[in-house]
């Protein structure tokens, strides 16, 4: 199913006159001995819709031509949105039909989107997909996966990491810095008695979804789990890793007040290069952002922990291609067309992974290719802002977590209440009860 | 012209000359609009909100349900409570400085004219775009507000503008007024320049202080506006959404959650648009009996201009 281009659609608007009518004669006689040349080109392209959160555009586009270019019967339009508001703009997206073929998802809303059937099972459509389990890190092929089916191939894949200013702890006289959360605290009052504020920078905002994966990465670091196996919940028990870690948030705000708010990484880089703040919490690819010499004032001063806990545990997570129910409807030409733009973009081609790749080297991102570890070129980037035998200790110890349909949207019950708590209006123990009420009542909606 | 045409132009004649009919066939392009884009989408919020109606959710019929989630919710109880003090400050601080605004502006004095025309600015902007210009001035770490106290020596460290609970409802507050004052400012002024200079030359003639003129000659002329004002400010305030989405996001925790805001988060955030639909009809509801309270709390006459 193609749509008209827009020349012939131009062509189709001339006003007719005799000689435009000879023109185009002559004009469409032309068209049709190229369609019947096997090499000729197409007067026809397969148009594709494809959504992004606004990381990079500038990137993504350049990508796009590059694409087009070695597959011009293929012409993508591009459209971006703000990550906070990336769920709601998909939600209205598909609910209200807007034109959709391939989009940016993640762990966060994939069971979601999937069991409402916006998005469908690459490994459906796509033979070629199962070749890629032996070449992508596990957490994010679980983290792609959705009852046993694939949904995406990576567009980048990172965790959420520990991070430091080492020049201040070595100023403190902090030699090492903190394994475990009770040594966060520590250090954290060090440098408060020193004049430090707020040690610890926490991005929290209530519409940001990165709050709930970073809890899940603390809680990780512990040795623990958010829910069992059977899905129900764990935090309400006081002795488990994720009570303990709420606990730990709370008390670092309302009892110690080592801890400042903000609301997005981008807050968090400028706040961080006032050296009025140690340490933070982030997905990985802010450090390459904070050791940038060309935009931070205190490059080359931060650092990667392993995460602070038992374990030293994180949360590993993939962002990915979908393709959605939409291209599948448009028929098989659209869906083979978003299979090549997907492979490209996420996939190998000629024994590389040049946009993977590109988005390691460039800006830093994590990838789950797994040759891409070995990249002489990706090793070089690495090295300018990560001690990459700590990054791979770290990689190692990445897991993607348990999932839910309901996830999502528990988060958004469960963000609120973290902030109530953190702001004392209630306790830890009103916060990981209400959150799991609100998460007993979605599954019990979900499953019946 | 055939006799049937004919016969169907007498029969239009007749029912024209109708004038019950007649009526009906004029308003009848205004209701089918009316009908389309208000009955309609009020008959389908209400039957969506008997239902479970959600994307991953199994469809189900389920009465006042939702009703009964809503309003058991903590989120709306938080939300209503904010809803209802957001109102309370708002709408008496936008009278009062309106009328003050309104006062000044209706002396003559240099640059009175290109004050007016640039105090519409605020008021002429999305309220989206004032929310976010608002953020970067109350960005806890790195806003305009601290670093400006900050540079000037009146903070030490810096002030939680916006994860404070107390502090974040106070930003919402000051950036809803800046935004609404203006035509709450202009509604008055041009109440005020209805007002008879004579009245204030008698009132002058008889003694009567600046207040007292105020309290006895603009007052009562600008009477029935300061109630259209108050009504519409009202109505603003409870329908708030777009300044809070840009500023905090409903926070911190649910600080600053609106009851609007709220709506939305259940039906897009959420993907629950049976309790969406409730809460918009709650509110709808709620807004209707508030303005019925207030106008019939009003004394007689309030919306009704007296004989000077």
């Amino acid at each position: 199913m193609k749509r008209t281009n827009s020349a012939l659609r131009q062509l189709t608007r001339t006003p007719v006159t005799r000689r435009a009518m000879l023109g185009g004669t002559a004009g469409l006689a032309a068209a049709s001995a190229l369609q019947l040349s096997p090499h000729g080109a197409s007067a026809q392209t397969t148009e594709l819709d494809f959504t992004i959160w606004n990381y990079a555009e500038d990137i993504v586009q350049d990508n796009i031509e590059i694409f087009q270019a070695a597959n011009p019967d293929v012409a993508v339009e591009l459209s971006s949105f703000a990550w906070p508001e990336y769920h709601t703009t998909m939600v209205n997206r598909f609910t209200s039909s807007t034109p959709t073929d391939a989009a940016y998802n993640g762990g966060n809303w994939l069971e979601e989107f999937a069991a409402a059937g916006w998005v469908v099972p690459l490994d459906a459509h796509f033979d070629w997909v199962a070749g890629y389990q032996d070449k992508v890190l596990p957490f994010a092929w679980q983290d792609m996966t959705y009852n046993d089916q694939v949904y995406g191939l990576p567009y980048y894949a990172d965790t959420i990491t520990f991070m430091y200013n080492a020049r201040i702890l070595e100023e403190a006289g902090i030699t090492a810095p903190p394994a475990t959360w009770e040594e966060v605290t520590e250090q954290s009052l060090q440098l408060k008695e020193a004049g430090m504020a707020a040690p610890f920078a926490y991005e929290f905002a209530n519409t940001l979804p990165n709050v709930s994966e970073a809890f899940a990465s603390m809680v990780f670091g512990r040795g623990g789990e958010l829910i069992d196996e059977e899905k129900n919940p764990l935090w309400t028990d006081p002795e488990s890793a994720a009570y303990q870690q709420l606990k730990w948030l709370v008390e670092a705000r309302q009892e110690y007040d080592i801890m400042a708010i903000m609301d997005h990484e981008t807050t968090i880089t400028p706040a961080m290069n006032t050296g009025q703040h140690a340490f933070t919490v982030m997905y990985n690819y802010n450090l390459a952002a904070l050791n940038n010499a060309a935009t931070s004032d205190l490059a080359g001063e931060f650092e990667l922990a392993l995460m602070p806990g038992d374990t030293h545990e994180c949360y590993g997570f993939a962002k990915f291609y979908n393709m959605t129910q939409m291209a599948v409807d448009r028929g098989q030409e659209v869906v083979d067309s978003v299979g090549e733009f997907i492979q490209y973009f996420a996939g190998e081609v000629d024994g590389s992974y040049p946009v993977a790749k590109r988005w390691a080297v460039e800006q830093g991102l994590g990838f789950a290719q797994i040759p891409l570890l070995d990249d002489p070129d990706v090793q070089e980037a690495y090295s300018q802002w990560l001690n990459i035998d700590l990054w791979r200790e770290q990689l190692e110890l990445a897991r993607a977590r348990r999932q839910a349909v309901w996830y999502g949207i528990w988060s958004e019950t469960f963000h609120p209440l973290l902030g109530q708590a953190l702001n004392g209006e209630i306790t830890v123990d009103e916060l990981a009860q209400r959150s799991a009420d609100e998460w007993n009542s979605l599954k019990e909606r979900v499953e019946g | 012209m055939s006799n049937q045409q004919q016969g169907s132009r007498a029969g239009i004649r007749r029912g024209l000359s109708n004038p019950a009919l007649a009526g009906l066939l004029m308003v009848m392009p205004a209701l089918v609009l009316v009908a389309i884009f208000t009955i309609w989408p009020v008959a389908r919020a209400i039957y969506q909100s008997t239902r479970i109606e959600s994307p991953i959710f199994p469809p189900q019929y389920v009465g006042f349900q939702n009703y009964r989630d809503v309003w058991g919710s903590f989120y709306f109880r938080d939300a209503a409570e904010n809803s209802l003090l957001f109102a309370a400050v708002t709408v008496p601080a936008l009278v009062v400085l309106g009328v003050m605004v309104a006062l000044l502006l209706n002396e003559s004095f240099v640059g009175n004219t290109a004050l007016r025309i640039g105090m519409l600015l605020p008021w002429a902007l999305p309220a989206a775009v004032s929310g976010l210009i608002w953020k970067w001035v109350f960005l806890d770490s790195w806003g305009a507000l601290n670093a400006g106290l900050y540079s000037l020596g009146i903070i030490d460290t810096y002030i939680d503008w916006l994860t404070d609970t107390d502090l974040a409802r106070l930003a919402v507050v000051i950036v809803f007024v800046w935004a609404q004052l203006p035509l709450a400012a202009v509604f008055l002024l041009a109440s005020l320049q209805s007002v008879p200079e004579e009245l204030y030359s008698a009132a002058a003639v008889d003694g009567a202080s600046a207040f007292g003129r105020f309290r006895t000659v603009t007052f009562p002329g600008i009477r029935p506006m300061l109630v259209v004002v108050a009504l519409f400010e009202l109505l603003m305030a409870i329908t708030n959404f777009d300044i809070v989405y840009a500023l905090s996001q409903g926070g911190p925790g649910t600080a600053t959650t609106l009851l609007t805001y709220f709506t939305w988060a259940e039906s897009f955030r959420k993907l629950d648009f049976g309790r969406g639909s409730a809460l918009a009809i709650i509110i709808a509801l709620a807004s209707l009996v508030l303005i019925l309270i207030l106008v019939r709390a009003m004394p007689k006459g309030a919306l009704v201009e007296e004989e000077a």
